[in-house]
Protein backbone atom coordinates (compact mmCIF):
# COMPACT_ATOMS: atom_id res chain seq x y z
CA UNK A 1 0.00 0.00 0.00
CA UNK A 2 1.08 3.59 -0.54
CA UNK A 3 -0.80 4.90 2.49
CA UNK A 4 1.30 7.38 4.46
CA UNK A 5 0.83 8.55 8.01
CA UNK A 6 0.94 12.28 8.61
CA UNK A 7 3.75 13.74 10.70
CA UNK A 8 3.62 12.85 14.39
CA UNK A 9 3.40 16.52 15.32
CA UNK A 10 0.11 16.76 13.48
CA UNK A 11 -1.52 13.81 15.14
CA UNK A 12 -3.33 15.87 17.73
CA UNK A 13 -6.14 16.92 15.42
CA UNK A 14 -9.35 15.04 16.13
CA UNK A 15 -9.85 14.60 12.39
CA UNK A 16 -6.55 12.68 12.35
CA UNK A 17 -6.54 10.68 15.57
CA UNK A 18 -10.10 9.44 15.57
CA UNK A 19 -10.19 5.95 14.15
CA UNK A 20 -12.89 3.36 14.18
CA UNK A 21 -16.50 4.29 13.81
CA UNK A 22 -17.03 7.21 16.16
CA UNK A 23 -16.80 9.60 13.21
CA UNK A 24 -19.33 9.64 10.43
CA UNK A 25 -20.71 11.88 7.69
CA UNK A 26 -23.18 13.42 10.11
CA UNK A 27 -20.91 14.47 12.98
CA UNK A 28 -17.57 15.05 11.27
CA UNK A 29 -17.99 18.73 10.51
CA UNK A 30 -19.09 19.55 14.07
CA UNK A 31 -16.21 17.53 15.56
CA UNK A 32 -13.64 19.34 13.40
CA UNK A 33 -15.14 22.71 14.23
CA UNK A 34 -14.84 22.06 17.95
CA UNK A 35 -11.27 20.77 17.73
CA UNK A 36 -8.70 23.06 19.38
CA UNK A 37 -5.66 21.66 17.56
CA UNK A 38 -6.51 21.31 13.91
CA UNK A 39 -3.65 20.07 11.77
CA UNK A 40 -2.68 22.16 8.73
CA UNK A 41 -4.46 19.88 6.33
CA UNK A 42 -7.78 19.86 8.15
CA UNK A 43 -7.52 23.56 8.89
CA UNK A 44 -7.11 24.40 5.19
CA UNK A 45 -9.93 22.08 4.12
CA UNK A 46 -12.31 23.32 6.80
CA UNK A 47 -11.62 26.99 6.07
CA UNK A 48 -12.00 26.51 2.32
CA UNK A 49 -15.25 24.62 2.81
CA UNK A 50 -16.61 27.27 5.16
CA UNK A 51 -15.86 30.03 2.68
CA UNK A 52 -17.58 28.05 -0.08
CA UNK A 53 -20.63 27.43 2.11
CA UNK A 54 -20.87 31.08 3.05
CA UNK A 55 -20.71 32.17 -0.60
CA UNK A 56 -23.26 29.64 -1.76
CA UNK A 57 -25.63 30.49 1.07
CA UNK A 58 -25.20 34.16 0.20
CA UNK A 59 -26.22 33.54 -3.42
CA UNK A 60 -29.22 31.49 -2.31
CA UNK A 61 -30.45 34.21 0.01
CA UNK A 62 -29.90 37.06 -2.43
CA UNK A 63 -31.57 35.13 -5.26
CA UNK A 64 -34.90 35.53 -3.50
CA UNK A 65 -37.71 37.29 -5.30
CA UNK A 66 -37.96 40.75 -3.70
CA UNK A 67 -41.68 41.27 -4.28
CA UNK A 68 -42.62 38.73 -1.60
CA UNK A 69 -40.55 40.44 1.03
CA UNK A 70 -42.60 43.08 2.86
CA UNK A 71 -39.47 44.75 4.18
CA UNK A 72 -38.10 44.94 0.67
CA UNK A 73 -34.80 43.62 1.87
CA UNK A 74 -33.31 40.80 -0.20
CA UNK A 75 -30.22 40.32 1.91
CA UNK A 76 -32.11 39.47 5.09
CA UNK A 77 -31.54 36.03 6.56
CA UNK A 78 -34.55 33.75 6.12
CA UNK A 79 -36.59 33.50 9.30
CA UNK A 80 -36.87 29.75 9.45
CA UNK A 81 -35.50 26.58 7.97
CA UNK A 82 -38.55 25.94 5.79
CA UNK A 83 -38.09 29.36 4.23
CA UNK A 84 -34.42 28.69 3.54
CA UNK A 85 -35.25 25.26 2.18
CA UNK A 86 -37.79 26.74 -0.24
CA UNK A 87 -35.26 29.27 -1.44
CA UNK A 88 -32.65 26.60 -1.76
CA UNK A 89 -34.97 24.50 -3.93
CA UNK A 90 -35.68 27.44 -6.23
CA UNK A 91 -31.99 28.22 -6.41
CA UNK A 92 -31.07 24.66 -7.34
CA UNK A 93 -33.75 24.58 -10.00
CA UNK A 94 -32.29 27.71 -11.56
CA UNK A 95 -28.78 26.28 -11.37
CA UNK A 96 -29.86 23.12 -13.17
CA UNK A 97 -31.53 25.15 -15.90
CA UNK A 98 -28.43 27.29 -16.25
CA UNK A 99 -26.22 24.22 -16.59
CA UNK A 100 -28.52 22.83 -19.26
CA UNK A 101 -28.29 26.06 -21.23
CA UNK A 102 -24.52 26.02 -20.99
CA UNK A 103 -24.39 22.48 -22.33
CA UNK A 104 -26.57 23.45 -25.26
CA UNK A 105 -24.39 26.43 -26.03
CA UNK A 106 -21.30 24.28 -26.15
CA UNK A 107 -22.69 21.74 -28.57
CA UNK B 1 -15.79 -4.18 10.89
CA UNK B 2 -18.64 -1.91 9.68
CA UNK B 3 -21.23 -3.94 11.59
CA UNK B 4 -24.62 -2.27 11.34
CA UNK B 5 -23.29 0.96 9.77
CA UNK B 6 -25.56 2.49 7.18
CA UNK B 7 -23.76 3.71 4.10
CA UNK B 8 -24.73 5.46 0.88
CA UNK B 9 -22.58 5.09 -2.23
CA UNK B 10 -22.30 7.48 -5.14
CA UNK B 11 -22.62 5.92 -8.57
CA UNK B 12 -18.99 6.87 -9.04
CA UNK B 13 -17.87 4.23 -6.52
CA UNK B 14 -16.61 0.94 -7.93
CA UNK B 15 -18.91 -2.01 -7.40
CA UNK B 16 -16.11 -3.88 -5.61
CA UNK B 17 -16.00 -1.28 -2.87
CA UNK B 18 -19.74 -1.48 -2.25
CA UNK B 19 -19.35 -5.26 -2.02
CA UNK B 20 -16.52 -4.77 0.45
CA UNK B 21 -18.77 -2.65 2.66
CA UNK B 22 -21.41 -5.36 2.67
CA UNK B 23 -18.81 -8.10 3.21
CA UNK B 24 -17.67 -6.23 6.32
CA UNK B 25 -21.28 -6.20 7.56
CA UNK B 26 -22.13 -2.65 6.48
CA UNK B 27 -25.62 -1.90 5.22
CA UNK B 28 -26.29 0.03 1.99
CA UNK B 29 -29.15 2.48 2.25
CA UNK B 30 -30.46 5.73 0.81
CA UNK B 31 -28.96 9.16 1.37
CA UNK B 32 -31.42 10.23 4.06
CA UNK B 33 -30.82 7.23 6.28
CA UNK B 34 -27.10 6.84 5.76
CA UNK B 35 -24.54 7.82 8.40
CA UNK B 36 -21.67 7.34 5.96
CA UNK B 37 -21.64 8.90 2.50
CA UNK B 38 -18.99 7.64 0.10
CA UNK B 39 -17.99 8.88 -3.33
CA UNK B 40 -14.93 8.51 -5.51
CA UNK B 41 -15.65 11.60 -7.58
CA UNK B 42 -16.84 14.91 -6.19
CA UNK B 43 -17.67 16.04 -9.73
CA UNK B 44 -20.23 13.25 -10.18
CA UNK B 45 -23.75 14.79 -10.29
CA UNK B 46 -25.00 12.76 -7.30
CA UNK B 47 -22.08 13.94 -5.16
CA UNK B 48 -22.24 17.48 -6.47
CA UNK B 49 -25.87 17.57 -5.41
CA UNK B 50 -24.87 16.74 -1.83
CA UNK B 51 -22.24 19.47 -1.83
CA UNK B 52 -24.94 21.94 -2.87
CA UNK B 53 -27.55 20.67 -0.41
CA UNK B 54 -28.75 22.59 2.59
CA UNK B 55 -27.53 19.81 4.88
CA UNK B 56 -24.01 20.34 3.59
CA UNK B 57 -24.22 24.12 3.72
CA UNK B 58 -25.38 23.92 7.34
CA UNK B 59 -22.61 21.50 8.40
CA UNK B 60 -24.88 18.50 8.81
CA UNK B 61 -23.27 16.25 6.21
CA UNK B 62 -19.85 15.43 4.78
CA UNK B 63 -18.80 13.08 2.00
CA UNK B 64 -15.84 10.73 2.35
CA UNK B 65 -13.68 9.25 -0.37
CA UNK B 66 -14.40 5.58 -0.97
CA UNK B 67 -10.69 4.77 -0.90
CA UNK B 68 -11.23 4.64 2.86
CA UNK B 69 -12.68 1.20 2.30
CA UNK B 70 -9.54 -0.04 0.50
CA UNK B 71 -7.33 1.42 3.18
CA UNK B 72 -9.25 0.33 6.24
CA UNK B 73 -9.79 -3.23 5.13
CA UNK B 74 -6.13 -3.64 4.26
CA UNK B 75 -5.04 -5.98 7.04
CA UNK B 76 -1.77 -4.24 7.94
CA UNK B 77 -3.30 -0.91 8.84
CA UNK B 78 -6.83 -1.98 9.62
CA UNK B 79 -7.40 -0.26 12.96
CA UNK B 80 -5.22 2.76 12.38
CA UNK B 81 -6.88 4.41 9.39
CA UNK B 82 -8.71 7.59 10.39
CA UNK B 83 -11.84 8.29 8.38
CA UNK B 84 -11.03 11.99 8.74
CA UNK B 85 -8.20 11.65 6.21
CA UNK B 86 -10.71 10.74 3.54
CA UNK B 87 -12.84 13.85 3.65
CA UNK B 88 -13.95 14.65 0.09
CA UNK B 89 -14.47 18.39 -0.46
CA UNK B 90 -16.51 19.79 -3.37
CA UNK B 91 -14.79 19.38 -6.73
CA UNK B 92 -14.54 23.12 -7.28
CA UNK B 93 -12.44 23.53 -4.10
CA UNK B 94 -9.99 20.71 -4.58
CA UNK B 95 -7.52 22.59 -6.75
CA UNK B 96 -7.39 25.46 -4.28
CA UNK B 97 -6.83 23.09 -1.34
CA UNK B 98 -4.20 21.11 -3.23
CA UNK B 99 -2.21 24.29 -3.77
CA UNK B 100 -1.91 24.66 -0.01
CA UNK B 101 -1.53 21.12 1.28
CA UNK B 102 -0.21 19.15 -1.67
CA UNK B 103 -2.12 16.01 -2.52
CA UNK B 104 -5.03 14.62 -0.55
CA UNK B 105 -4.36 11.47 1.43
CA UNK B 106 -6.98 9.62 -0.58
CA UNK B 107 -4.96 10.42 -3.69
CA UNK B 108 -1.96 8.67 -2.20
CA UNK B 109 -3.78 5.36 -2.32
CA UNK B 110 -3.03 4.55 -5.89
CA UNK B 111 -3.36 0.81 -5.80
CA UNK B 112 -6.80 -0.10 -7.11
CA UNK B 113 -8.68 -2.95 -5.51
CA UNK B 114 -7.76 -6.10 -7.36
CA UNK B 115 -10.71 -7.90 -8.90
CA UNK B 116 -11.33 -11.27 -7.28
ZN1 LIG C 1 -6.11 16.61 11.07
Amino acid sequence: TTYKDPKISELRCSGCITTGLSLNSRNFCKILQSCQHLCDQHKVILQTEMRYKRNLKGSIISSKDCSTDSAGNCEEMPKNIADLQAKHDTFMEKQTKKEKCNLEDES
Amino acid sequence: MFGGCRGWFSQSVARELCDLWVAERGVITNQEEADYLFSSDAAHPDTKRIHESLDYLEDRIEVFHSNYLNASTNSEIKITVPLGHFLLPPACLQEEIRKQIGSFIWEQITEPLKPQ
